[in-house]
């Protein structure tokens, strides 16, 4: 059984048309009386997918996607223009305090926890709002205490925790009520890269222990692979692609970029597979197609062939991934559900 | 609403409590202020010659005890509407609007505990130094549940307005202006610092009827008169204005939730 259904879900915000300047002559008061056009911007266009339950479905694409209008329209924080969707047998915008009982939400970047209060207080707070029983509760915590490491972290003021700290509580807040679906809009969004990582390791346990339902958001393609097995990707409100994480893995992740800081001045590699995409005074950028060599197979060589002081390898940027979709031309065709 | 929302509420409501309990310098700040008002004003009745009003029984003492009602509810209750607009303005209203329980239920209970903490505080306060400068207290005991009831009705209302005024954010950005026209009304035709019994007719009359005066007057006339008539009207009139202003906050929150919804967070 689906616990999302979306069908030809579509959200237009109306605003009004700033007045060009000059447009108006007699003034500027004439100007501010003068109504000013309503605009429709369309933010999400028409979007259908559906998400089984235990799935864990990445939501990724570029800022100003779509996606966490999407993510609000699922929670019922806000109302489609058009379309139907139902999360968990209700509809969203219709059933939202119902809804909220059985699933968990994190805005990345929107604390749901109280500032000034120590951890467990919000957690105390969270556990009356969502009727919880203390036993169960106490159960829930030492669980996800254990599985978020934030054991040493419950005593403490939400205000003294770092980023990455606050986040992996918000998270553990969002699971206590034992949800069955966690929808999370951007949570790794201005974390470092340990923090993220920590982050994407404690959600993929979790969600494969608890068989919880994920759908994430997010604009990078790192959050994506350690997650979820399924892709949806959306760019200007328009589905472009809903794929196996295996397959896109495969036809657009297989890259990766990697910077060399070497002790040489003018350092050379030669290893097929890799590209030189920049070489620089004590620097070499490469182009590593992970298809036809490993990552670490690529590490080996360069250790063998200079004397390295740092290496830095990142994921292809989410912009390059679509790109790429777009020129490649699948996107549409790949998605049994799209129709936008 | 069910059980465990009101079980939620309370936690809410002794949140609010330990908050306010926690805010020492905030709690010695208000107090400082209060009682520094209430001398500045005791000074003023002492010089005024308060005989030429034609109203015998309102001597400085009078006054004073006066002043130290309204004024309680008042620095009790503070600038609250200030969490709504920020948290409309930054987003965060957004955590608070996808759970069970409603947003702006939750919100008053908090401030309904950590007023409760103030006024206490200042009720002690008003009367230890009331107590140390007239050398008495001027309200009759008989009359003190009738005026507890009263200054609880009086600083819900208040907050009632608060709420309406941080939802005022959702269509106006910053409702700071709304916020001092209100709060101008509510001193004036409130009664904060003379009692509307001073006001020519037909304005007193007009102002004891309005919902001002049910949130800062009503406690404060039971010093003028303490009549049973003038009491339960008077309390009367504040759960009337309850009614009307609680109908009018769930509106607002409501069309504000519908604002939300059609044009996002």
């Amino acid at each position: 059984m689906a616990d999302i259904t979306v069908e030809e879900l579509s959200k237009n915000f109306r605003m009004r048309r700033p007045a060009a300047n000059g447009r108006v002559k007699a003034g500027a008061l004439a100007r501010l009386l003068t109504p000013r056009p309503v605009v429709e911007l369309p933010a999400v266009s028409s979007i259908s997918f559906a998400v089984a339950a235990g799935e864990r479905v990445a939501f990724i694409g570029p800022n100003g996607a779509g996606k966490s209008t999407t993510l609000k329209m699922l929670t019922g924080i806000l109302r489609p223009s058009a379309g139907r969707a139902e999360v968990a047998g209700y509809v969203p915008w219709q059933q939202r305090r119902q809804l909220a009982r059985r699933i968990g939400i994190v805005f990345g970047q929107r604390s749901q926890l109280w500032y000034t209060l120590p951890v467990r207080s919000s957690f105390e707070l969270l556990r009356r709002i969502y009727d919880v029983d203390r036993a169960r509760h106490r159960e829930r915590l030492e669980r996800l205490a254990r599985t978020f490491e934030i054991g040493g972290l419950l005593d403490r003021p939400v205000s003294e925790l770092s980023l990455g700290q606050r986040i992996r509580c918000e998270i553990a807040a969002s699971l206590l009520h034992g949800p069955g679906l966690l929808l999370l809009d951007e949570p790794t969004i201005g974390l470092d890269v340990t923090a993220k990582a920590a982050l994407r390791d404690h959600l993929g346990e979790m969600s494969r222990a608890e068989g919880t339902t994920v759908l994430l958001t997010s604009h990078d393609t790192g959050d994506i692979e350690t997650i979820c097995d399924r892709v949806i990707v959306i760019d200007h409100g328009r589905l472009l692609l809903d794929q196996p994480l295996e397959r896109l893995r495969r036809e657009f992740l297989q890259h990766r970029a990697m910077t060399l800081v070497t002790a040489e001045e003018h350092p050379r590699l030669d290893i097929p597979g890799v590209a030189v995409a920049a070489a620089e005074p004590y620097r070499l950028s490469l182009n590593v197609d992970t298809a036809r060599m490993p990552v670490e197979k690529v590490v080996a060589a360069a250790l063998a062939q200079l004397s390295l002081r740092d290496i830095v390898i990142e994921n292809p940027p989410l912009e390059e991934v679509i790109k790429a979709i777009y020129r490649d031309g699948i996107g549409r065709k790949e998605m049994p559900h799209a129709t936008g | 609403m069910r059980r465990a929302d009101i079980g939620a509420l309370l936690a809410f409501a002794l949140l609010g409590w330990h908050r306010a309990a926690a805010d020492r310098a905030g709690g010695l700040g208000r107090l400082a202020f209060y009682w520094l008002i209430l001398l500045i004003f005791w000074a003023l009745w002492r010089a005024t010659p308060l005989q030429e009003l034609g109203r015998p029984g309102l001597d400085a003492a009078r006054l004073f005890w006066y002043m130290a009602v309204t004024e309680c509810v008042v620095i009790a209750v503070g600038f609250p509407y200030r969490e709504i607009e920020r948290a409309i303005l930054s987003g965060e209203i957004a955590a608070g609007l996808a759970r069970p329980l409603p947003y702006a239920m939750a919100l008053l209970a908090e401030w309904i505990g950590g007023c409760c903490h103030r006024l206490l505080l200042l009720g002690a306060g008003g009367i230890a130094i009331g107590l140390w400068i007239t050398g008495g207290i001027a309200i009759p005991v008989a009359v003190l549940p009738a005026m507890v009831l009263s200054t609880t009705i009086a600083t819900l209302l208040v907050l009632l307005c608060h709420l309406q005024l941080g939802y005022a954010a959702a269509w106006v950005g910053s409702p700071a202006p709304l916020f001092w026209i209100w709060q101008k009304m509510t001193f004036v035709l409130g009664g904060l610092m003379i009692p509307l019994a001073l006001y020519p007719e037909p304005f007193g009359s007009l102002a004891e009827a309005s919902p001002f005066a049910a949130m800062i007057f009503a406690p404060a006339s039971f010093l003028l008169d303490a009549s049973s008539p003038a009491i339960a009207g008077t309390l009367g009139l504040q759960l009337l204005w309850l009614i009307v202003i609680g109908l009018m906050t769930w509106l607002v929150e409501r069309a504000a939730a519908a604002r939300f919804a059609e044009r996002g967070i």
